[in-house]
């Protein structure tokens, strides 16, 4: 008879557990894991990307008129990133295509009142649903550099997007804010494309 | 068809059992978000701010968190982990009072307050949670890991001045180093785990105690290497 009771309140526990797990899957914002579906965005730590669903490295441009003299400035400094020693083992799994990696307008830009070097979001924070950009380079006019960034600082690193799960958050994206004149220092660039991708400087 | 509806009465009464610390954990079978400098022998600073003084000081805080993480005694502290990889050091000063610059040199920052569902999610004023920043890939282990880390308690519970506080900084730092939470839905509790106990607000009865089990320590070793 005990083992009987037993047995039926194992099975009962294990059809109450699955119940769980059913409605607990169904509830939007609290997913069980980060891995419930392949098809989903996931955080993925194994990828310079960071998101599951990205394949190909993208980097968006704000403002979002296509500049050519910005264009120009950029591929150069990513050819030189792209020579960091740590490339090819932190993005080696990304496609990388010189005439699509920049995309003219990020999708939703959002600049921060005074730029700090930790805890400055620069975009929208917290989604479900990451853009396609793992960088996000805010190109910045004199009066707006030195209103954001501050009159004696050119570059500046923060968070654009962050994946949520029930631990916490995790940022996916990089927000980029550079003075526009140091797009003429290639070198330059290039260190901070680097420290933004997550490389560090050489 | 009665068995179902009392079936879904519990699994319903269940799912609404309060999850203070942002869901229950083990051990990760990846490599999962934790903090970069974990890895090395190098020394974690962290600050300490109340976003209420009134209810509880910075130095209170300071106080409190550093004792739970520190001071305790071997067994029952992170601090020391690892022959020495997790060098927890407080920071004289609350974390705004630092210059920027000298702020980001901090791997770790632990905030008190009210309510920070706009970070951890809703209900307000009930989760608390721990958010890694600035990404960095780590040559040596072919992956990506945090830079930073902020602690957010909420005073309903992980900002508590008490063991049940002690309890939830210990799981919410458990999450820095990258413990995982369970899983809903998981029904197992082994092995016993902070990260799963009812001291966090979690099912498991197998792990009583406001401080980490020896399995979380071990889990925290393994992610360390």
């Amino acid at each position: 008879m005990a083992r009987h009771s037993l047995r039926s309140l194992g099975l009962w526990l294990l059809a109450a557990a699955a119940v769980i797990t059913a409605i607990a899957l169904a509830s939007p914002g609290r997913s069980a894991t980060d891995h419930d579906h392949d098809d989903h965005p996931h955080l993925d730590l194994h990828n310079g990307l960071l998101v599951s669903t990205r394949t190909v490295l993208r980097i968006c441009v704000q403002p979002g008129d296509h500049r050519p003299a910005i264009e120009s400035s950029v591929l150069g400094a990513l050819d030189e990133v792209r020579r960091h020693p740590y490339w090819r083992a932190a993005y080696g799994r990304a496609q990388y295509a010189r005439s699509t990696v920049l995309a003219w307008g990020c999708p939703a830009p959002r600049l921060p009142e005074r730029y700090e070097p930790k805890g400055t979001v620069a975009g929208p924070g917290v989604t479900a649903e990451p853009s396609p950009y793992r960088v996000w380079l805010y190109v910045l006019d004199e009066p707006t550099a030195d209103r954001v960034l501050g009159p004696d600082r050119d570059a500046g690193t923060a968070s654009a997007e962050f994946m949520r799960d029930s631990a916490g958050a995790f940022p996916v994206s990089t927000a980029l804010l550079v003075r526009e004149r140091r797009l003429a220092d290639t070198a330059a660039l290039a260190r901070d494309l680097s420290t933004a991708l997550g490389l560090g400087t050489q | 068809m009665r068995k179902l509806t009392v079936m879904l009465a519990a699994a319903a009464v269940l799912v609404a059992i309060p999850a203070q610390a942002a869901q229950a954990s083990h051990a990760n079978p990846d490599p999962f978000k934790h903090l970069h400098n974990m890895h090395y022998q190098s020394v974690e600073q962290f600050c300490v701010q109340s976003f209420d003084t009134a209810k509880v000081s910075h130095s209170s805080a300071r106080s409190f968190v550093n004792q739970t993480l520190t001071q305790m005694g071997s067994g029952k502290v992170w601090d020391g982990l690892g022959s020495g990889r997790l060098q927890l050091h407080v920071t004289n000063n609350y974390c705004s009072a630092y210059d920027p610059t000298t702020r980001a040199t901090i791997e770790i920052e632990v905030y008190y307050g009210w309510d920070w569902s706009g970070v951890c999610g809703a209900p307000v004023g009930y989760y608390n949670c721990v958010v890694h920043d600035n990404p960095v890939f780590d040559s040596a282990r072919n992956h990506w890991d945090a830079r930073w880390a902020y602690v957010y308690l909420v005073f309903s519970s992980g900002g508590r001045l008490d063991n049940v506080g002690r309890a939830f900084i210990n799981h919410e730092f458990g999450h820095v180093w990258g413990l995982a939470d369970h899983g809903v839905g998981s029904s197992s509790c082994n092995p016993p785990s902070i990260m799963h106990s009812t001291v966090v607000s979690y099912p498991c009865t197998n792990w009583p105690y406001w401080y980490p089990s020896p399995s979380d320590f071990q889990s925290v070793l393994r992610i360390m290497e």
